[in-house]
């Protein structure tokens, strides 16, 4: 990986501001409302599923039976039956995830992302996730600020050499009534997920 | 894993909608990922610390970064159509430690869904010596999520084989997804394990 040049540029950090932004509009579409990000809807909505979701399909299924509210299948299963997949959504923010089978192992997981250009900063969506996120005796959690350098390359060939994307990284554990399932919080400007993930054996 | 490709996806197809770039299109190169996979991946089930000390060069300087506590990790890099990438989530607690790894390669414009499903499974199979199980369905989006701009479904191949590391119990996980907006098509491939593993740091 090169060194890159240090730079400091302002301008360069503005147009690279600019254009996620401008991304942020373009990837999500002209004809769709932009609702503010409310973190603790993530947190109301991944309550509501997420959790079932690391119990297994049938819990799931119990709270999240298709259709969807938007008349979406919700549900999908490859020919052979051992992915199965859900994906819905309350509102504007998205609940996906699947469970695996086909070893002896099954693999289950579960995120809820909304992705809006209405956001608050980095900071306030941090520390909204902080307030939030289960603490405790048994959790422990790790990660943080993290300003990742975006590669310079096709599309992000503009992207300027100090510029740093400021995204803040979590992973918890402890917080789920499931054993050893992982509840992670990932978030930057604009973009707040939060998924769980956890590895049981097949039944 | 590729439900975080599938928004990254989106992200780069809005640029190249802005850049309107015209690059030829690539593939993605199943072989490769795997064998990125393995080196970035395998070390942490067997030498966790040996393996984070590799990547603690992932700073700020490079393409990619680290937590300030040294538990996350991101390397991103790329070609004129896509990026690659990992991700790795440590949870580190006294003598055992949670991993999450995850490497991805997003090409834009590039590469066939069916046939990038069908060479990351045979890639997955060869490796491993073990038949995958999953295969390819239609997730339908919600219309009111940021989905929406996928047309209403998207194709998605999953698939689950053991046997590529001498743990048993770690299963590796391959995701292929289709997805376009404006014209604009693309091709993400991921591999993922999640494992606790005994941390020698």
């Amino acid at each position: 990986m090169a060194q890159r040049d240090k730079h400091a540029d302002g301008m360069w950090k503005a147009r690279a501001i600019g254009v996620s932004a401008l991304l942020l509009s373009v990837s999500i579409g002209p004809s769709l409302a932009q609702q503010k990000m409310d973190v603790g809807k993530h947190f109301d909505v991944f309550n509501q599923f997420c959790p079932a979701a690391m119990a297994g399909e049938a819990a799931l299924r119990e709270v999240l039976p298709g259709p969807g509210p938007f008349g979406e299948k919700v549900w999908s299963a490859s020919p052979d039956e051992t992915w199965v997949t859900y994906q819905s959504g309350i509102d504007d923010v998205l609940i996906i995830g699947s469970f695996r089978r086909g070893t002896a192992l099954e693999m289950r997981e579960c995120m809820v992302q909304q992705i809006t250009s209405d956001a608050p900063s980095v900071d306030d969506l941090e520390a909204a996730f902080l307030e939030r996120v289960p603490k405790g005796d048994g959790i422990s959690i790790s990660g943080g600020k993290v300003e990742e350098q975006i590669p310079p390359v096709g599309a992000f060939a503009s992207t300027p050499p100090d510029f740093r994307n400021d995204r803040r990284e979590y992973m918890v554990e402890g917080a789920l009534p499931v054993p050893n399932a992982i509840f992670v919080g990932s978030m930057g400007q604009g973009n707040f997920r939060i998924f769980s993930f956890v590895q049981v054996l097949a039944e | 894993m590729t439900e975080q490709l599938a928004l990254r996806t989106g992200l780069a197809a809005g640029l190249i909608c802005l850049n309107t770039l015209s690059a030829p299109a690539q593939s993605i190169d199943a072989a490769a990922l795997w064998d990125r996979y393995m080196a970035t991946c395998a070390g942490l089930l067997t030498d966790l610390q040996g393996t984070v000390s590799a990547l603690e060069p992932l700073t700020p300087n490079s393409e990619g970064g680290v937590s300030e506590d040294g538990m996350f990790f991101i390397y991103e890099s790329g070609d004129e159509d896509g990026l690659v990438g990992d991700h790795i989530y440590l949870g580190r607690h006294g003598g055992t430690a949670t991993v999450y790894c995850d490497v991805f390669d997003t090409q834009i414009g590039g590469g066939e869904f069916a046939q990038t499903a069908a060479a990351l499974r045979e890639v997955m199979e060869e490796r491993t010596g073990q038949a995958a199980s999953g295969g390819a369905l239609t997730r339908f989006a919600p219309p009111d999520t940021g989905l929406r701009i996928y047309g209403g479904h998207q194709d998605w191949a999953g698939f689950s084989v053991s046997g590529a590391f001498e743990r048993a119990d770690v299963v590796t996980m391959g995701e292929v997804v289709r997805q376009g907006y404006g014209g604009v098509s693309a091709v993400s491939a991921s591999l993922t394990f999640y494992a606790i593993v005994p941390d020698n740091g």
